[in-house]
């Protein structure tokens, strides 16, 4: 297996999902078995609801998952090691 | 000439200055600031916390304000600052300063860059309450903006 594989998928969240990352501001989450940003998203969902009770998985439904230069298409492959931002909706200014 | 930059320093007003952005031939120079104010919806604000994730923003930003001076004659300078940080009433969040040859263009552009700011920059903001409580506010989904 190549050091690449063997390299994990953090999360960073922002905005309100900031109130369920750790002090780091990441998901603690074990995104290993996602394949596509679709599955990254599937994984968060069960992930927060079984840790939040009090979080809607239906929030993630408006959020997008983004790298440091492009939000991704819900069919984006996930390259292992990648560090990826999940974006609730905005509201600048 | 384009500038962004997203940071913890404070905007102050004496930076509200075309230096930098002028050119000969350029005879506008217009602005917009945007300021936290103590009252939204209804609710006394106390102070407004800022967060963004600064290099996708920062590269959105850029995005906006090219296709702003596309949109609009295609010359002129933009400078666009945003604080993240928690900001208390009275101080500024968002500065846009925007020179170009007629005033017509200038308007325009510094309405759309913080139309689009609003729209699809990530960034989020969070009220605080003078009644102790805090709520990050909905704003605009990103899901379909790519």
């Amino acid at each position: 297996m190549s050091e690449m594989s063997n390299a994990r998928n953090r999360i960073r969240a922002f905005g309100m999902l900031r109130n369920f990352a750790d002090p780091e501001g990441y998901i603690p989450a074990d995104l290993s078995g996602a394949r596509t940003v679709a599955g990254i998203l599937e994984i968060l969902k069960s992930v927060l609801k079984a840790r939040f009770p009090e979080f809607d998985p239906a929030t993630l439904d408006e959020c997008v998952v983004a790298s440091e230069t492009d939000i991704l298409s819900l069919d984006s492959e996930v390259v292992p090691g990648m560090e990826l931002a999940v974006l609730p909706p905005v509201c600048g200014g | 000439m384009i500038e962004v930059e997203i940071g913890n320093g404070r905007i102050e007003w004496k930076e509200i200055d075309p230096s930098g952005l002028m050119d000969p031939a350029f005879g506008a120079f217009a602005t917009f600031t945007g300021v936290v104010r103590n009252l939204n919806h209804g609710r006394e604000v106390t102070a407004v916390a800022y967060d963004a994730f600064v290099p996708l923003a920062e590269r959105v930003l850029k995005e906006i304000c090219e296709k702003a001076l596309r949109n609009h004659g295609g010359r002129g300078s933009i400078r666009v600052r945003h604080r993240i940080g928690t900001l208390q009433v009275g101080e500024m969040s968002t500065a846009i300063l925007v020179c170009t040859p007629h005033r017509d263009e200038a308007f325009r552009i510094c309405r759309e860059v913080i139309e689009e700011l609003k729209e699809r920059a990530p960034i989020w903001k969070k009220e605080f309450y003078s009644d102790g409580e805090t709520q990050w506010l909905k704003g605009h989904a990103l899901c379909g903006s790519h």
